[in-house]
């Protein structure tokens, strides 16, 4: 190892954001450990039937040419190579998760809390800088009254958020009682190359459906938010926090400004060639009556899915953005002196979008 | 002036049958396949009218549950929205079922499986 030159872990690494953040890291000068399930094992965890389905990319690993050690958060006896006989990290970015709204919760609780409690004890033994964790924006709930910032409480409203919330909630008792040097990252839905579940589905969805539909919420108070970050200024913020020990014991939610869903759509339809576009202002309790029929149609396609062992189009939760007002501050990363490549998600889905159109993805 | 009641109903389930032909299979042959067939049925229909009205047929061929006698002006505007009618008719089965190959209309949140052809690489942006 060359001296000076600064040493991370970095888990999920054959998933999306790991990918991009072992991409940046290299790029910035460090040495890079990379650790992520088998791709055999992963199969065991996600459900890969269709499209639309969380990825596995290995090939970023050879690409990258990191150490890579497999290893499975939830038997902590194979997450020891990665610390026995090494250096510490300088910091340590926990990306790893099961981000599957399709997940069952007994399994979301196995991966997401006790695999990051076996991660976070063994980053408090071999004396590890730093820990950047990855929470999500979800484990708030919904807004009721303006932008939520990092203070508001939780009020996770799915099973993947409910685990997130309980996942911080380890990490947090073992920062105060173990000096755990955390850092807690709250991305908004996330999108950026590569990525194929979660936003993307938004997209994919319009290009499959062929006609748009954009609401007007009456009273206007009642327009829904879009909130959401793009890859690249999430691994940056990462690497922000990791080069700032202020950050440590904090919590940050990272996304671009919030716009609003009508913007959003009338954005995507453009950027998406959509010509058919059908606009409807609607009165908010009237939206509300067919969005929940709209979810109890989800839930039974969901339960039928479920029936047969394939994955639906759209899960569940991710329906929730139907009803829910989804409005987050990134107002504490910025204030600390972190500036948005992609301040306006509009920029950084045109962006994603071109990438994904020279793919054949949309 | 003689026009068929059943007319307007007609074009518009033509106008769906061809446009879900056309998005699932004439459009991969020609995009301009749309406009001939709009052109053929409302020609067609409006042939009908006026072979009824100048005497060479007793009433309209497509006017089988009966036709009426209508103001020449009102009738006019009517045989002229044909075209209108058989589009209307179209844009209703595009959104439900698509307007290519690729697309699944309204239908596709509501499927299990994914029943559009995959998408074309595309270097426009």
């Amino acid at each position: 190892m060359e001296r000076g030159r600064k040493r991370a872990l970095v888990t999920g690494a054959c998933g999306f954001t790991g990918g991009h953040m072992m991409e940046l890291l290299i790029k910035e000068g460090w040495e890079v450990v990379a650790t992520d399930l088998k791709r055999e094992e992963h199969k065991q965890y996600y459900c890969e039937e269709g499209t639309l389905h969380p990825a596995y990319y290995e090939d970023i690993i050879e690409k990258l040419k990191v150490e890579f050690i497999p290893a499975d958060l939830t038997k902590k006896e194979t997450l020891v190579p990665l610390f026995e006989g090494k250096p510490p990290y300088d910091a340590i970015f926990h990306i790893a998760s099961l981000y599957d709204y399709f997940a069952q919760w007994d399994v979301l609780y196995k991966v997401n809390v006790i695999g990051t409690k076996n991660l976070a004890e063994l980053a408090i033994e071999y004396k590890a800088r730093r820990f950047i964790h990855w929470s999500t924006e979800g484990v708030y709930g919904e807004a009721k009254d303006g932008p939520i910032d990092e203070d508001h409480p939780f009020n996770p409203p799915n099973n993947y958020s409910k685990s997130k919330a309980e996942q911080e909630r380890v990490l947090w008792t073992l920062h105060r009682e173990k000096g755990l040097p955390l850092t807690v990252l709250r991305p908004a839905p996330i999108y950026g190359p590569r990525h194929r579940y979660g936003v993307y589905h938004i997209l994919y969805g319009i290009r499959r459906i062929g006609t748009g539909v954009v609401i007007s919420w009456y009273p206007k108070k009642k327009t829904l938010m879009f909130p959401s970050v793009h890859v690249t200024d999430l691994v940056r913020a990462a690497l922000f926090c990791a080069e700032h020990d202020e950050t440590i014991g904090k919590a940050y939610n990272v996304l671009s400004e919030c716009i609003t869903q009508t913007e959003l759509l009338e954005f995507l339809y453009d950027a998406l060639g959509i010509k058919k576009v059908v606009r409807i202002p609607v009165y908010w309790p009237v939206y509300k009556f067919f969005s929940k029929i709209a979810m109890r149609i989800i839930t039974a396609l969901d339960r039928r899915a479920r029936k047969k062992g394939v994955r639906p189009k759209v899960d569940v939760p991710m329906a929730g953005y139907l009803t829910h007002q989804y409005w987050f501050s990134n107002k504490r990363l910025k204030d600390l002196g972190f500036k948005y490549i992609y301040e306006d998600p509009r920029k950084g889905l045109w962006d994603y979008i071109t990438w994904c159109k020279e793919r054949g993805w949309l | 002036m003689k026009v068929g009641l059943l007319d307007v109903p007609f074009l518009i389930v033509i106008g769906g049958i061809c446009a879900y032909l056309y998005a699932k299979h004439l459009i991969k042959r020609n995009k301009d396949w749309y406009v001939f067939l709009i052109l053929f049925f409302t020609v067609i229909f409006w042939l009908d009218i006026i072979l009824s009205n100048s005497g060479v047929i007793p009433k309209p061929w497509f006017g089988i549950l009966g036709s009426v006698n209508i103001h020449p002006l009102i009738g006019t505007f009517y045989v002229l929205s044909y075209p209108l009618w058989f589009s209307w008719g179209a844009e209703r089965v595009f959104q439900i079922f698509g307007r290519s190959p690729e697309e699944e209309g309204v239908l596709w949140p509501f499927t299990l499986k994914e029943r559009g052809e995959p998408f074309k690489p595309s270097w426009k942006s």
